[in-house]
Protein backbone atom coordinates (compact mmCIF):
# COMPACT_ATOMS: atom_id res chain seq x y z
CA UNK A 1 0.00 0.00 0.00
CA UNK A 2 1.06 3.45 -0.41
CA UNK A 3 1.45 4.94 2.65
CA UNK A 4 3.16 8.64 1.47
CA UNK A 5 3.48 11.10 -0.85
CA UNK A 6 5.82 13.76 -1.86
CA UNK A 7 4.71 16.85 -4.22
CA UNK A 8 6.13 20.00 -5.31
CA UNK A 9 4.50 22.68 -3.60
CA UNK A 10 4.97 24.79 -6.71
CA UNK A 11 2.04 24.01 -8.01
CA UNK A 12 0.41 25.89 -5.42
CA UNK A 13 3.00 29.04 -5.72
CA UNK A 14 5.11 28.28 -2.89
CA UNK A 15 8.33 26.24 -3.14
CA UNK A 16 9.79 22.94 -1.65
CA UNK A 17 8.35 19.47 -1.57
CA UNK A 18 5.56 18.58 0.95
CA UNK A 19 5.04 15.02 2.19
CA UNK A 20 2.25 13.70 3.66
CA UNK A 21 2.06 10.44 5.80
CA UNK A 22 -0.77 7.93 6.34
CA UNK A 23 0.28 7.99 9.69
CA UNK A 24 -0.08 12.37 9.69
CA UNK A 25 -3.30 13.34 11.41
CA UNK A 26 -5.71 14.48 8.80
CA UNK A 27 -3.03 14.01 5.78
CA UNK A 28 -4.02 16.18 3.02
CA UNK A 29 -3.31 15.33 -0.94
CA UNK A 30 -3.34 17.81 -3.53
CA UNK A 31 -5.62 17.31 -6.89
CA UNK A 32 -6.14 19.10 -9.99
CA UNK A 33 -8.88 20.38 -11.31
CA UNK A 34 -10.59 22.59 -13.76
CA UNK A 35 -10.17 25.55 -10.88
CA UNK A 36 -6.32 24.82 -10.32
CA UNK A 37 -5.09 22.40 -7.61
CA UNK A 38 -6.60 22.03 -4.50
CA UNK A 39 -5.89 20.24 -0.99
CA UNK A 40 -8.70 17.38 -0.31
CA UNK A 41 -8.49 15.00 3.09
CA UNK A 42 -6.48 11.92 1.86
CA UNK A 43 -8.63 8.68 2.94
CA UNK A 44 -12.08 7.33 4.16
CA UNK A 45 -12.59 5.10 6.80
CA UNK A 46 -9.03 3.63 7.11
CA UNK A 47 -8.74 3.14 3.65
CA UNK A 48 -6.31 5.38 1.66
CA UNK A 49 -6.33 3.45 -1.73
CA UNK A 50 -9.00 1.65 -3.78
CA UNK A 51 -8.65 -1.02 -5.96
CA UNK A 52 -9.31 0.01 -9.65
CA UNK A 53 -10.96 -3.38 -10.11
CA UNK A 54 -13.75 -2.84 -7.67
CA UNK A 55 -14.68 0.58 -9.47
CA UNK A 56 -14.58 -0.89 -12.38
CA UNK A 57 -17.25 -3.51 -10.82
CA UNK A 58 -19.43 -0.81 -9.19
CA UNK A 59 -18.25 -0.65 -5.94
CA UNK A 60 -18.64 3.30 -5.52
CA UNK A 61 -21.59 3.27 -7.72
CA UNK A 62 -23.89 4.28 -4.73
CA UNK A 63 -22.02 6.82 -3.87
CA UNK A 64 -21.08 10.16 -5.82
CA UNK A 65 -17.59 10.00 -6.75
CA UNK A 66 -15.19 11.17 -9.74
CA UNK A 67 -12.07 10.39 -10.98
CA UNK A 68 -9.22 12.98 -10.34
CA UNK A 69 -5.14 13.29 -10.68
CA UNK A 70 -3.14 13.57 -7.58
CA UNK A 71 -0.38 15.76 -7.65
CA UNK A 72 2.77 13.59 -7.12
CA UNK A 73 6.76 13.75 -7.48
CA UNK A 74 7.50 10.46 -5.06
CA UNK A 75 5.60 7.49 -3.77
CA UNK A 76 6.71 5.22 -0.76
CA UNK A 77 5.53 1.96 -0.89
CA UNK A 78 6.66 -0.72 1.92
CA UNK A 79 10.14 1.86 2.56
CA UNK A 80 10.76 2.54 -1.24
CA UNK A 81 10.32 5.80 -2.64
CA UNK A 82 10.20 6.02 -6.20
CA UNK A 83 9.70 8.43 -8.72
CA UNK A 84 6.34 9.60 -10.44
CA UNK A 85 6.72 11.69 -13.88
CA UNK A 86 3.08 13.22 -13.88
CA UNK A 87 1.06 12.33 -10.72
CA UNK A 88 -1.49 9.36 -9.37
CA UNK A 89 -4.69 8.34 -10.77
CA UNK A 90 -7.64 8.71 -8.04
CA UNK A 91 -11.18 8.92 -7.14
CA UNK A 92 -12.53 12.03 -5.32
CA UNK A 93 -15.56 10.84 -3.05
CA UNK A 94 -18.22 12.60 -0.54
CA UNK A 95 -18.23 10.95 3.18
CA UNK A 96 -21.10 10.88 5.21
CA UNK A 97 -20.80 14.32 6.36
CA UNK A 98 -20.42 16.05 2.70
CA UNK A 99 -16.38 16.57 2.94
CA UNK A 100 -14.58 15.66 -0.09
CA UNK A 101 -11.87 12.78 0.03
CA UNK A 102 -9.67 11.39 -2.07
CA UNK A 103 -8.30 7.80 -2.33
CA UNK A 104 -5.52 6.52 -4.37
CA UNK A 105 -6.22 3.96 -7.30
CA UNK A 106 -4.01 0.86 -7.34
CA UNK A 107 -3.82 -2.13 -9.77
CA UNK A 108 -2.01 -5.12 -9.48
CA UNK A 109 2.01 -4.54 -9.44
CA UNK A 110 3.61 -5.34 -13.25
CA UNK A 111 6.95 -7.74 -12.85
CA UNK A 112 9.34 -4.67 -12.17
CA UNK A 113 7.41 -2.74 -9.56
CA UNK A 114 6.79 -5.85 -7.34
CA UNK A 115 10.59 -7.08 -7.17
CA UNK A 116 11.26 -3.80 -6.65
CA UNK A 117 8.78 -2.90 -3.43
CA UNK A 118 7.68 -6.30 -2.99
CA UNK A 119 4.31 -5.10 -2.87
CA UNK A 120 1.54 -7.19 -4.83
CA UNK A 121 -0.42 -3.34 -5.61
CA UNK A 122 0.67 -0.78 -6.99
CA UNK A 123 -0.81 3.04 -7.81
CA UNK A 124 -2.13 3.66 -10.84
CA UNK A 125 0.37 5.90 -12.34
CA UNK A 126 -0.54 8.37 -15.22
CA UNK A 127 1.87 8.26 -18.47
CA UNK A 128 4.16 6.33 -17.11
CA UNK A 129 5.37 2.79 -16.54
CA UNK A 130 7.49 1.14 -13.66
CA UNK B 1 53.31 16.04 -28.36
CA UNK B 2 50.11 14.14 -28.58
CA UNK B 3 47.49 15.46 -26.39
CA UNK B 4 44.68 13.05 -25.39
CA UNK B 5 42.19 13.83 -23.06
CA UNK B 6 39.21 11.35 -20.87
CA UNK B 7 35.82 13.16 -20.10
CA UNK B 8 33.98 10.70 -17.99
CA UNK B 9 30.11 11.93 -16.75
CA UNK B 10 29.36 11.74 -12.91
CA UNK B 11 27.09 8.93 -11.65
CA UNK B 12 26.21 9.24 -15.59
CA UNK B 13 22.40 7.65 -15.11
CA UNK B 14 21.47 9.70 -11.83
CA UNK B 15 22.69 12.40 -13.56
CA UNK B 16 20.32 11.81 -16.92
CA UNK B 17 17.80 10.98 -14.10
CA UNK B 18 18.23 14.91 -12.97
CA UNK B 19 18.37 16.56 -16.25
CA UNK B 20 14.39 15.78 -16.63
CA UNK B 21 13.94 15.86 -12.49
CA UNK B 22 15.25 18.60 -10.38
CA UNK B 23 13.94 17.71 -7.47
CA UNK B 24 16.15 14.81 -7.77
CA UNK B 25 19.07 17.24 -7.28
CA UNK B 26 21.32 17.36 -3.88
CA UNK B 27 19.42 13.92 -2.29
CA UNK B 28 20.20 10.36 -2.19
CA UNK B 29 19.22 9.04 -5.38
CA UNK B 30 19.64 5.39 -6.93
CA UNK B 31 18.92 4.05 -10.69
CA UNK B 32 17.55 0.67 -10.38
CA UNK B 33 18.75 -2.38 -13.15
CA UNK B 34 16.34 -4.62 -15.34
CA UNK B 35 14.78 -6.39 -13.07
CA UNK B 36 14.35 -3.61 -10.60
CA UNK B 37 16.44 -5.99 -7.71
CA UNK B 38 19.61 -3.68 -7.53
CA UNK B 39 21.34 -0.96 -7.42
CA UNK B 40 22.84 0.06 -10.56
CA UNK B 41 23.90 3.17 -10.17
CA UNK B 42 23.95 6.32 -7.20
CA UNK B 43 24.37 9.77 -6.29
CA UNK B 44 27.13 11.08 -4.03
CA UNK B 45 24.68 11.53 -1.60
CA UNK B 46 23.83 8.00 -1.35
CA UNK B 47 27.38 6.38 -2.07
CA UNK B 48 28.16 8.42 1.69
CA UNK B 49 25.78 5.77 3.13
CA UNK B 50 27.90 2.83 2.22
CA UNK B 51 25.25 1.84 -0.86
CA UNK B 52 27.43 0.33 -3.11
CA UNK B 53 26.76 -0.81 -6.89
CA UNK B 54 24.78 -4.19 -7.44
CA UNK B 55 23.20 -4.16 -3.92
CA UNK B 56 19.86 -5.57 -3.72
CA UNK B 57 17.26 -2.41 -3.30
CA UNK B 58 15.24 -4.03 -0.14
CA UNK B 59 19.37 -3.80 1.45
CA UNK B 60 19.82 -0.35 0.20
CA UNK B 61 16.45 0.98 1.82
CA UNK B 62 17.45 -0.11 5.43
CA UNK B 63 20.70 1.86 5.03
CA UNK B 64 19.14 4.87 3.16
CA UNK B 65 15.60 4.91 3.78
CA UNK B 66 14.93 8.07 2.41
CA UNK B 67 16.84 7.47 -0.81
CA UNK B 68 14.71 7.88 -4.30
CA UNK B 69 14.52 4.36 -6.61
CA UNK B 70 14.19 5.56 -9.85
CA UNK B 71 13.72 2.38 -12.68
CA UNK B 72 16.71 2.06 -15.71
CA UNK B 73 15.81 4.56 -19.04
CA UNK B 74 18.58 3.07 -21.28
CA UNK B 75 17.09 4.87 -24.49
CA UNK B 76 17.25 8.25 -22.25
CA UNK B 77 20.01 7.58 -21.17
CA UNK B 78 22.03 7.10 -24.76
CA UNK B 79 19.88 9.86 -25.67
CA UNK B 80 21.79 12.42 -23.50
CA UNK B 81 25.01 10.13 -24.25
CA UNK B 82 24.49 10.47 -27.82
CA UNK B 83 24.54 14.61 -27.41
CA UNK B 84 27.77 14.54 -25.12
CA UNK B 85 29.71 12.90 -28.01
CA UNK B 86 27.98 15.70 -30.49
CA UNK B 87 29.89 17.94 -28.27
CA UNK B 88 32.91 15.66 -28.14
CA UNK B 89 33.36 15.85 -31.65
CA UNK B 90 32.78 19.90 -32.31
CA UNK B 91 36.45 19.55 -30.75
CA UNK B 92 38.17 16.52 -32.82
CA UNK B 93 37.31 14.09 -35.58
CA UNK B 94 39.10 11.62 -33.47
CA UNK B 95 36.65 10.53 -30.65
CA UNK B 96 36.43 7.39 -28.71
CA UNK B 97 33.04 6.70 -27.70
CA UNK B 98 34.22 4.17 -25.13
CA UNK B 99 31.03 3.20 -23.23
CA UNK B 100 27.75 4.88 -22.33
CA UNK B 101 29.51 7.84 -19.72
CA UNK B 102 33.68 8.04 -21.37
CA UNK B 103 34.95 8.75 -24.05
CA UNK B 104 38.45 9.56 -25.50
CA UNK B 105 39.26 12.72 -26.93
CA UNK B 106 42.47 12.76 -29.48
CA UNK B 107 43.21 16.67 -29.85
CA UNK B 108 46.72 15.45 -31.68
CA UNK B 109 49.38 17.85 -31.22
CA UNK B 110 47.88 20.21 -29.59
CA UNK B 111 49.94 23.31 -27.89
CA UNK B 112 47.37 25.48 -25.91
CA UNK B 113 46.92 26.19 -22.07
CA UNK B 114 45.12 22.57 -21.12
CA UNK B 115 43.57 23.28 -18.29
CA UNK B 116 41.74 26.21 -20.35
CA UNK B 117 40.95 23.36 -22.84
CA UNK B 118 40.00 20.80 -19.88
CA UNK B 119 37.49 23.56 -18.13
CA UNK B 120 36.27 24.55 -21.45
CA UNK B 121 35.20 21.18 -22.36
CA UNK B 122 33.46 20.21 -18.51
CA UNK B 123 31.29 24.08 -18.85
CA UNK B 124 30.12 23.52 -22.18
CA UNK B 125 28.91 19.62 -21.50
CA UNK B 126 27.80 21.36 -17.95
CA UNK B 127 25.93 24.29 -19.93
CA UNK B 128 24.57 22.47 -22.76
CA UNK B 129 23.32 19.58 -20.61
CA UNK B 130 23.23 20.07 -17.25
CA UNK B 131 25.91 17.18 -17.14
CA UNK B 132 28.68 17.44 -14.38
CA UNK B 133 31.54 15.43 -15.74
CA UNK B 134 35.36 14.91 -14.74
CA UNK B 135 38.10 15.53 -17.11
CA UNK B 136 41.68 14.32 -17.62
CA UNK B 137 43.83 15.38 -20.20
CA UNK B 138 47.56 14.32 -20.55
CA UNK B 139 49.85 12.09 -23.04
CA UNK B 140 48.35 9.24 -23.40
CA UNK B 141 45.22 7.84 -22.81
CA UNK B 142 46.00 5.88 -20.02
CA UNK B 143 47.82 9.06 -18.04
CA UNK B 144 44.44 10.55 -19.28
CA UNK B 145 42.01 8.04 -18.12
CA UNK B 146 44.04 8.26 -14.31
CA UNK B 147 43.55 11.84 -14.21
CA UNK B 148 39.68 11.87 -14.82
CA UNK B 149 39.36 9.03 -11.83
CA UNK B 150 41.69 11.53 -9.80
CA UNK B 151 39.18 14.49 -9.12
CA UNK B 152 35.83 13.13 -9.16
CA UNK B 153 33.17 14.42 -9.00
CA UNK B 154 33.11 17.68 -11.46
CA UNK B 155 37.52 17.79 -11.48
CA UNK B 156 39.96 18.42 -13.70
CA UNK B 157 43.58 17.12 -14.13
CA UNK B 158 45.83 17.78 -15.99
CA UNK B 159 49.15 15.79 -16.51
CA UNK B 160 51.72 16.60 -18.62
CA UNK B 161 55.52 16.40 -18.61
CA UNK B 162 55.84 19.29 -15.75
CA UNK B 163 53.98 17.26 -13.54
CA UNK B 164 54.30 13.33 -14.53
CA UNK B 165 56.84 11.97 -12.10
CA UNK B 166 55.03 13.73 -9.37
CA UNK B 167 51.52 12.01 -10.27
CA UNK B 168 52.93 8.85 -10.68
CA UNK B 169 54.32 9.36 -7.39
CA UNK B 170 50.94 10.07 -5.87
CA UNK B 171 49.24 7.40 -7.92
CA UNK B 172 48.86 3.76 -6.74
CA UNK B 173 49.26 0.98 -9.60
CA UNK B 174 45.60 -0.07 -8.51
CA UNK B 175 44.51 3.13 -10.09
CA UNK B 176 45.21 2.19 -13.46
CA UNK B 177 42.92 0.57 -16.04
CA UNK B 178 43.78 -3.00 -16.74
CA UNK B 179 45.46 -3.93 -13.39
CA UNK B 180 42.61 -5.11 -11.20
CA UNK B 181 42.90 -6.11 -7.72
CA UNK B 182 44.43 -9.53 -7.80
CA UNK B 183 47.03 -7.92 -10.38
CA UNK B 184 47.59 -5.21 -7.93
CA UNK B 185 48.02 -7.60 -5.01
CA UNK B 186 50.87 -9.36 -7.01
CA UNK B 187 52.64 -6.16 -7.68
CA UNK B 188 52.49 -4.97 -4.43
CA UNK B 189 54.19 -8.12 -2.99
CA UNK B 190 56.81 -7.08 -5.62
CA UNK B 191 57.14 -3.67 -3.76
CA UNK B 192 55.73 -2.07 -6.87
CA UNK B 193 52.94 0.38 -5.21
CA UNK B 194 52.92 3.70 -7.19
CA UNK B 195 53.01 4.34 -10.88
CA UNK B 196 56.32 5.24 -10.27
CA UNK B 197 57.94 2.03 -9.07
CA UNK B 198 55.92 0.59 -12.10
CA UNK B 199 58.27 2.81 -14.82
CA UNK B 200 60.98 2.67 -12.53
CA UNK B 201 61.40 -1.07 -13.71
CA UNK B 202 62.66 -2.20 -16.84
CA UNK B 203 60.46 -2.55 -19.83
CA UNK B 204 61.63 -6.41 -20.01
CA UNK B 205 60.86 -7.44 -16.41
CA UNK B 206 57.30 -5.90 -16.51
CA UNK B 207 56.99 -7.92 -20.26
CA UNK B 208 58.02 -10.70 -18.63
CA UNK B 209 55.93 -10.14 -15.79
CA UNK B 210 52.62 -8.94 -17.41
CA UNK B 211 53.32 -9.83 -21.14
CA UNK B 212 52.47 -7.26 -23.88
CA UNK B 213 49.29 -5.15 -22.14
CA UNK B 214 51.58 -4.95 -19.27
CA UNK B 215 54.32 -3.79 -21.27
CA UNK B 216 51.78 -0.92 -23.04
CA UNK B 217 50.87 0.30 -19.84
CA UNK B 218 54.31 0.98 -18.96
CA UNK B 219 54.76 3.49 -21.88
CA UNK B 220 52.05 4.80 -22.23
CA UNK B 221 52.42 6.07 -17.77
CA UNK B 222 55.72 7.50 -19.42
CA UNK B 223 53.24 9.55 -21.78
CA UNK B 224 54.42 7.34 -24.80
CA UNK B 225 51.04 7.13 -26.12
CA UNK B 226 51.01 3.58 -27.94
CA UNK B 227 47.09 2.69 -27.35
CA UNK B 228 45.04 4.52 -30.01
CA UNK B 229 41.81 6.47 -29.88
CA UNK B 230 39.47 3.89 -31.76
CA UNK B 231 36.96 5.92 -34.05
CA UNK B 232 34.68 2.82 -34.93
CA UNK B 233 33.52 -0.09 -32.66
CA UNK B 234 35.38 -3.38 -34.07
CA UNK B 235 32.86 -6.34 -35.52
CA UNK B 236 31.50 -8.15 -32.58
CA UNK B 237 32.81 -11.35 -32.00
CA UNK B 238 29.63 -12.58 -30.56
CA UNK B 239 25.89 -11.88 -29.86
CA UNK B 240 24.19 -12.94 -27.21
CA UNK B 241 20.56 -12.47 -25.21
CA UNK B 242 19.16 -14.03 -22.12
CA UNK B 243 18.69 -13.68 -18.46
CA UNK B 244 16.57 -14.53 -16.05
CA UNK B 245 13.53 -16.95 -16.37
CA UNK B 246 11.42 -14.72 -14.16
CA UNK B 247 11.40 -17.02 -11.37
CA UNK B 248 12.14 -20.78 -11.13
CA UNK B 249 10.57 -23.24 -13.24
CA UNK B 250 10.45 -26.80 -14.68
CA UNK B 251 7.32 -26.49 -16.97
CA UNK B 252 9.28 -27.46 -20.23
CA UNK B 253 6.62 -25.58 -22.19
CA UNK B 254 7.05 -22.27 -20.06
CA UNK B 255 10.86 -23.09 -20.32
CA UNK B 256 10.76 -23.62 -23.91
CA UNK B 257 7.90 -20.29 -24.38
CA UNK B 258 10.63 -18.24 -22.80
CA UNK B 259 13.78 -19.21 -24.88
CA UNK B 260 11.74 -18.74 -27.46
CA UNK B 261 11.06 -15.39 -26.49
CA UNK B 262 15.08 -14.47 -26.31
CA UNK B 263 15.48 -16.54 -29.35
CA UNK B 264 12.86 -13.47 -30.87
CA UNK B 265 15.27 -10.87 -28.92
CA UNK B 266 18.30 -12.91 -30.51
CA UNK B 267 17.52 -12.57 -33.80
CA UNK B 268 16.16 -9.05 -33.90
CA UNK B 269 20.27 -7.91 -32.76
CA UNK B 270 20.79 -9.73 -35.67
CA UNK B 271 19.42 -8.35 -38.50
CA UNK B 272 19.57 -4.47 -36.34
CA UNK B 273 23.64 -5.43 -36.94
CA UNK B 274 23.16 -6.62 -39.99
CA UNK B 275 25.37 -9.89 -39.05
CA UNK B 276 25.12 -13.29 -38.96
CA UNK B 277 26.43 -16.40 -37.19
CA UNK B 278 27.84 -19.81 -37.94
CA UNK B 279 27.96 -21.50 -34.02
CA UNK B 280 24.81 -21.94 -31.75
CA UNK B 281 24.98 -22.08 -27.58
CA UNK B 282 21.98 -22.56 -25.31
CA UNK B 283 22.65 -22.66 -21.79
CA UNK B 284 20.12 -23.66 -19.24
CA UNK B 285 21.39 -22.40 -15.42
CA UNK B 286 19.53 -24.40 -12.56
CA UNK B 287 18.53 -23.08 -9.13
CA UNK B 288 21.67 -24.83 -7.38
CA UNK B 289 23.98 -23.20 -9.96
CA UNK B 290 24.52 -25.40 -12.62
CA UNK B 291 24.64 -25.29 -16.41
CA UNK B 292 23.20 -27.28 -18.56
CA UNK B 293 24.58 -26.26 -22.16
CA UNK B 294 24.44 -27.16 -25.97
CA UNK B 295 26.38 -25.99 -28.50
CA UNK B 296 25.53 -26.64 -32.46
CA UNK B 297 27.35 -25.60 -35.48
CA UNK B 298 25.19 -24.83 -38.38
CA UNK B 299 25.57 -25.82 -42.01
CA UNK B 300 26.14 -22.66 -42.93
CA UNK B 301 26.44 -18.64 -41.61
CA UNK B 302 23.07 -17.12 -40.85
CA UNK B 303 20.33 -14.85 -39.36
CA UNK B 304 17.35 -16.94 -40.44
CA UNK B 305 14.99 -17.65 -37.27
CA UNK B 306 13.57 -20.79 -38.03
CA UNK B 307 17.37 -22.43 -38.43
CA UNK B 308 18.24 -21.53 -35.38
CA UNK B 309 14.62 -22.22 -34.18
CA UNK B 310 15.41 -26.41 -35.08
CA UNK B 311 18.82 -25.89 -33.41
CA UNK B 312 17.68 -24.42 -30.04
CA UNK B 313 14.80 -27.12 -30.02
CA UNK B 314 17.46 -29.64 -30.68
CA UNK B 315 19.12 -28.62 -28.15
CA UNK B 316 16.41 -27.76 -25.68
CA UNK B 317 15.56 -31.50 -25.55
CA UNK B 318 19.13 -32.40 -25.12
CA UNK B 319 19.66 -30.82 -22.18
CA UNK B 320 16.36 -30.05 -20.56
CA UNK B 321 15.89 -32.45 -17.33
CA UNK B 322 12.54 -33.37 -16.25
CA UNK B 323 11.92 -32.09 -12.27
CA UNK B 324 14.74 -29.44 -12.45
CA UNK B 325 14.50 -26.04 -11.72
CA UNK B 326 15.62 -23.32 -13.74
CA UNK B 327 16.60 -19.56 -13.55
CA UNK B 328 18.38 -18.49 -16.14
CA UNK B 329 19.36 -18.61 -19.85
CA UNK B 330 21.43 -17.83 -22.15
CA UNK B 331 21.67 -17.79 -26.10
CA UNK B 332 24.91 -17.45 -27.41
CA UNK B 333 26.14 -16.72 -31.29
CA UNK B 334 29.53 -16.82 -32.65
CA UNK B 335 31.47 -16.33 -34.68
CA UNK B 336 29.50 -12.94 -35.85
CA UNK B 337 30.08 -12.13 -40.05
CA UNK B 338 28.44 -9.24 -41.23
CA UNK B 339 25.87 -9.87 -44.30
CA UNK B 340 26.75 -6.87 -46.17
CA UNK B 341 28.93 -7.88 -49.37
CA UNK B 342 27.99 -11.30 -48.54
CA UNK B 343 28.58 -14.36 -50.94
CA UNK B 344 25.22 -16.02 -52.46
CA UNK B 345 24.94 -19.41 -51.98
CA UNK B 346 24.41 -22.06 -54.51
CA UNK B 347 22.24 -24.53 -52.04
CA UNK B 348 18.81 -23.86 -50.51
CA UNK B 349 19.23 -23.31 -47.32
CA UNK B 350 16.17 -22.82 -44.84
CA UNK B 351 12.79 -22.70 -46.06
CA UNK B 352 11.69 -19.89 -48.40
CA UNK B 353 7.66 -19.89 -47.47
CA UNK B 354 8.75 -19.68 -43.08
CA UNK B 355 11.39 -17.01 -43.91
CA UNK B 356 8.96 -15.12 -45.48
CA UNK B 357 6.45 -14.99 -42.66
CA UNK B 358 9.23 -14.31 -40.62
CA UNK B 359 9.87 -11.13 -42.87
CA UNK B 360 6.27 -9.90 -42.62
CA UNK B 361 6.68 -10.86 -38.55
CA UNK B 362 9.63 -8.26 -38.34
CA UNK B 363 8.11 -5.94 -40.85
CA UNK B 364 5.06 -5.78 -38.08
CA UNK B 365 7.13 -5.62 -35.33
CA UNK B 366 9.24 -2.78 -36.48
CA UNK B 367 5.70 -0.90 -36.61
CA UNK B 368 4.12 -1.87 -33.71
CA UNK B 369 6.78 -3.24 -31.23
CA UNK B 370 9.07 -5.97 -31.04
CA UNK B 371 6.73 -8.69 -29.54
CA UNK B 372 3.34 -7.45 -31.24
CA UNK B 373 3.19 -10.32 -33.76
CA UNK B 374 5.47 -13.38 -32.10
CA UNK B 375 6.07 -17.48 -32.40
CA UNK B 376 3.28 -19.19 -31.30
CA UNK B 377 5.83 -21.14 -28.60
CA UNK B 378 6.08 -17.89 -26.67
CA UNK B 379 2.09 -18.67 -25.26
CA UNK B 380 3.17 -20.58 -22.67
CA UNK B 381 5.20 -17.74 -20.87
CA UNK B 382 2.21 -15.66 -20.94
CA UNK B 383 2.94 -14.06 -17.48
CA UNK B 384 5.90 -12.05 -19.45
CA UNK B 385 3.93 -10.83 -21.97
CA UNK B 386 1.10 -10.33 -19.36
CA UNK B 387 3.05 -7.47 -17.95
CA UNK B 388 2.60 -4.09 -19.85
CA UNK B 389 6.24 -3.33 -18.78
CA UNK B 390 8.06 -6.05 -20.45
CA UNK B 391 6.88 -5.45 -23.87
CA UNK B 392 9.89 -3.67 -25.34
CA UNK B 393 13.40 -4.55 -26.09
CA UNK B 394 15.96 -2.94 -23.59
CA UNK B 395 17.95 -1.16 -25.52
CA UNK B 396 21.82 -1.22 -26.16
CA UNK B 397 23.76 1.65 -26.75
CA UNK B 398 25.18 1.04 -30.30
CA UNK B 399 28.43 1.98 -31.60
CA UNK B 400 30.15 2.32 -28.00
CA UNK B 401 33.27 0.21 -27.25
CA UNK B 402 32.40 -1.67 -24.11
CA UNK B 403 29.63 -0.91 -21.24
Amino acid sequence: MCTAIEFDAAEFGKNGLIRMSVNDRDPKLGIRTCNGPRYVLWGYSKNFCLKKESLVSGYLCHIQSKPVEIIANRALVNGIWFQIKKGIRGILILDGKGSKRVLILTEPSTHYFKIMTRADRMPVLIDQLI
Amino acid sequence: MKIIAHVDADCFYVSCERIRDKSLIGIPVAVLGNQGACVIARSYEMKKFGVKVGMPVWEAKNVCPDAVYVKRDFEWYGEVSYKMREIFLSYSDVVEFYSIDESFIDFGDYSGDLCKLARKIQSEIYHELDMPVSVGISLSRTLAKIGSDKNKPFGVTVVDKSNLEEFLKNTSVGEVCGIGYKLEARLKQMHIDTCFDYVSRPAKFIKSLLHKPGEEIWYELQGKALLLIKNERPQRKMISRGGSLWGYHKDPKYVFGFLVRNLERFCESLLSEKVEIKNFVLVLIDKEGFEYKFSDEMSDFTQDFNIILNSLKHGFRKIFKVGKLYGYCHLIGFPVRSVCGKQLNFFEYGDERRSKIHDLKQQVNSHFGLFTLRSASTAYASTVFGDKTSDYEITDIKGKLCF
